[in-house]
């Protein structure tokens, strides 16, 4: 191209759609970008395309029969939901879990916890376009799911848990499994480091992209590892404790020991790997820890609840993850209102989104982890 | 492969319907269009453990470059334009697998307001696959009977199919 | 801090604020304020007593009135507070807090989709869930939903009758020969196919 011809070029800003059928957006998810060239000047996410009507439904569906739509809300991190659901009824009903099976529960939920990141991260790097660290992530994972099919039945979808505890109790040998599971993974985690959080290309693609400073992360109500690579100090397993885990000793992880800068993606990449070796050690903890007794209060099968708002939150892997149930003394709920964390993290998009380019904002939304059924349930 | 007897049909087009359908049933390339959970699935199929490669299944992210449409998860009604579009976009011959039961009926949501009950209200559907989520073994049986469907095509009517299709 | 200590900590500074703690039988208790009111109250707790993490907002449908309840939270405090407001149903306004929060701009168009709160003094107030030409509002008691969409039928199937109708073809092939010409349905609705079909696809 000679001189005058660069010298009169001249670009204007136009819209392309990204998505909803999008092989990096997770899930159906619409972006509208105003490009002018390939850097982005503004960004309008259009969500709703997997809104499913789950609150809606709680309205029409008995308590207990909503607890596998809970699964379904996030259904990467199932477990979370049916605790937070259990949760918020079991405050309503006014009864108390046991302690084995508050311990059971803990370990279901890390387990979705490791199993979760394994996923966040693999896609991550998928969208980098290298494909083999999913790959190791879903071999892993399949070990998982064989020890979830012998806890709850289900490879996905686990319907685990019930008001006043979970439904099953764990089957002979299989604590024996999971920390079979968990010595090989820690062999693993050091060879899935070796292989994507070393490289140079992996670092110079995600250090100093997409960088959220603090007080805009609790401004948008970020949570957990988005609003923690950020440097603020919050995990709500430990300042608002709930279940059994005031009684494990786990480390809360914050962004910027790491190369680069707090907020950026590749401390939040960092920030989940670092929470897998912590779940593995909550995991542990809790296997050599566990009480015996019973597994569930046992209730009647459809609970009538007494009228009232409650309003529960666990640290669920992408953020907060709270039910606002409101009861009217029926064993129907009156409104449900499921808040998540990936809600919150796509109203971020816009603010930061705003002078990076196209591969950079593929590389911000993945290090998100957002997933589209939490943002639309 | 179906057996004629004389008189019913010729041998030859057989042989040749053969010939034409082995290598397409060996190398569906299914389209990347995952919505809800049963995309956790088709990924954790598309995984190590149960492989689709062995049975020629790679991923496109393009339409224009897919044999089969699966359609994974729950489509809502803000949705069922842009998998109308997608199908539209796909060549000839398409087939279109409904995993799950979100996709074959509506599955659990048909209590809600805003999901599609079931996918054969807005494009053709080939095989249903029941389940939530179906397991990726399932995926496979699936899959395999695809392929017997279209091991026992015959193109000679297939190709009159489609050109009354052209006319319309 | 609890919330009757909060109660008393808005009302000493501001007396003329008209405020209310209610609990139902059950749960956690909330601050009831007037509409007009909420976006200063809840800048007062931000911005005094530190309440800077907006946890939920969510929109009510109590049929007589809407509402709009805000979970706030202290991060540095650890504490939580639910406030609670009000709106008639023939002309729901609620002043916006998505200058305070810049996560309420999101919750708040959620809210104005489903339950239908106009929220004044919003920067972008559209649908976000539902499509851009949908019709009502879903999360509302007296919802209908639409009998098409886009030429695609709401309804679903009558699975009674379709058993119904296969069951009285049954009973009436059953009449005439032993060999099964129709699928059998069994009691419980279970499809059983005919002979010499299933398995073999």
């Amino acid at each position: 191209m000679t001189k005058l011809m660069v010298e009169t070029l001249d670009t204007e800003s136009t819209v392309v759609n990204m998505g909803p059928q999008h092989p990096s957006t997770h899930g159906v998810i619409n972006l509208k970008l105003h490009l002018k060239g390939e850097v982005i000047e503004a960004v309008d996410p259009h969500v709703g395309f997997l809104h499913r009507s789950i609150e809606k439904i709680s309205e029409l569906t008995q308590f207990t029969g909503f607890i596998p739509y809970t699964d379904r809300v996030d259904y990467l991190s199932a477990m979370f939901g049916n605790q937070a659901w259990c949760m918020a009824v079991e405050k309503l009903l006014g009864i108390q879990v046991p302690r084995r099976a508050e311990y059971l529960r803990v370990i279901a939920c890390e387990l979705n916890r490791i199993i979760n990141h394994l996923i966040a991260c693999g896609t991550m790097a998928m969208d980098l376009g290298a494909f083999t660290p999913f790959l190791h992530g879903i071999r892993e994972r399949e070990k998982v799911n064989d020890i979830m099919e012998k806890i709850c039945g289900a490879r996905l979808n686990y319907n685990y848990m019930r008001f006043g505890g979970v439904s099953r109790d764990f089957m002979p040998g299989l604590d024996k499994e999971i920390l079979d599971f968990l010595d090989r993974f820690e062999k693993f985690l050091p060879e899935f480091n070796r292989l994507i959080t070393g490289n140079e290309i992996f670092e110079k693609r995600l250090i100093h992209v997409g960088v959220i400073p603090p007080d805009l992360a609790i401004s948008h109500s970020l949570g957990g590892p988005n609003l923690r690579a950020s440097g603020v100090d919050f995990d709500l397993r430990r300042d608002f404790p709930y279940s059994a885990y005031p009684e494990f000793k786990f480390k809360v992880i914050i962004g910027g020991n790491y190369r680069g800068e707090a907020g950026d993606s590749f401390a939040r990449y960092m920030v989940r790997i670092e929470e897998m070796e912590e779940a593995a050690k909550i995991i542990r903890q809790a296997i050599a820890g566990i009480p015996e007794g019973a597994y569930q209060t046992k209730l009647l099968r459809n609970p009538v609840v007494p009228s009232g708002e409650v309003y529960s939150r666990v640290e669920s892997t992408r953020g907060e993850m709270g039910f606002h149930v409101i009861s009217n003394g029926t064993d129907t709920a009156y409104r449900t209102k499921i808040r998540t964390g990936s809600f919150v993290a796509m109203s971020i998009i816009p603010p930061i989104a705003p002078g990076l380019m196209v591969a950079d904002l593929t590389a911000f939304f993945g290090s998100l982890d957002v997933v589209a059924p939490e943002v639309d349930r | 492969m179906t057996e004629y007897e004389w008189g019913e049909g010729m041998v030859l087009p057989t042989k040749v319907d053969w010939l034409l359908n082995w290598p397409r049933k060996n190398s569906l390339w299914y389209l990347l269009f995952a919505t809800a959970c049963c995309g956790i699935e088709l990924m954790q199929a598309g995984g190590p453990r149960t492989d689709l490669d062995r049975f020629g299944m790679v991923f496109r992210a393009s339409p224009r470059q897919a044999d089969i449409l699966l359609i994974a998860g729950a489509v809502t009604y803000k949705m069922a334009d842009a998998v109308r579009r997608l199908y539209d976009q796909m060549p000839e011959p398409k087939y279109v697998l409904a995993m799950g039961a979100c996709a074959n009926c509506g599955g659990l949501f048909q209590k809600g307001y805003s999901v599609v009950k079931g996918i054969d209200k807005v494009i053709p559907v080939d095989m249903y696959l029941p389940g939530c989520a179906p397991r990726p073994e399932a995926l496979n049986e699936a899959l395999m009977n695809i392929q017997k469907k279209i091991e026992n095509e015959r193109w000679a009517l297939r190709m009159k199919i489609d050109s009354e299709k052209l006319a319309r | 801090m609890t919330a009757p200590e909060i109660l008393s900590a808005i009302q000493t500074k501001f007396p003329e604020i008209k405020l209310e703690l209610q609990q139902g039988p059950a749960g956690d208790p909330w601050i009831l304020v007037t509409s007009g009111d909420v976006a200063n109250v809840i800048r007062i707790l931000k911005n005094e007593l530190g309440l800077n993490y907006l946890a939920c907002l969510s929109g009510i449908d109590y049929q007589d009135s809407l509402g709009v309840v805000y979970q706030l939270r202290s991060l540095s405090g650890k504490f939580e507070i639910m406030v609670k407001t009000l709106a008639p149903l023939e002309n729901p306004c609620v002043p916006t807090i998505s200058d305070l929060y810049a996560s309420a701009n999101w919750f708040e168009r959620e809210a104005y989709d489903l339950i239908g709160i106009q929220f004044q003094g919003h920067p972008d107030l559209r649908r976000i869930m539902m499509p851009e030409d949908w019709v009502g509002h879903p999360l509302r008691k007296d919802y209908q939903p639409p009998a098409e969409y886009h030429g695609i039928s709401t309804s679903r199937p009558n699975t009674h009758q379709l058993l119904d109708q296969l069951r009285t073809a049954q009973n009436r092939s059953d009449e005439k020969s032993k060999v099964d010409t129709v699928p059998h349905v069994t009691q419980s609705g279970t499809v059983i196919p005919k002979s010499g079909e299933g398995q073999n696809l």
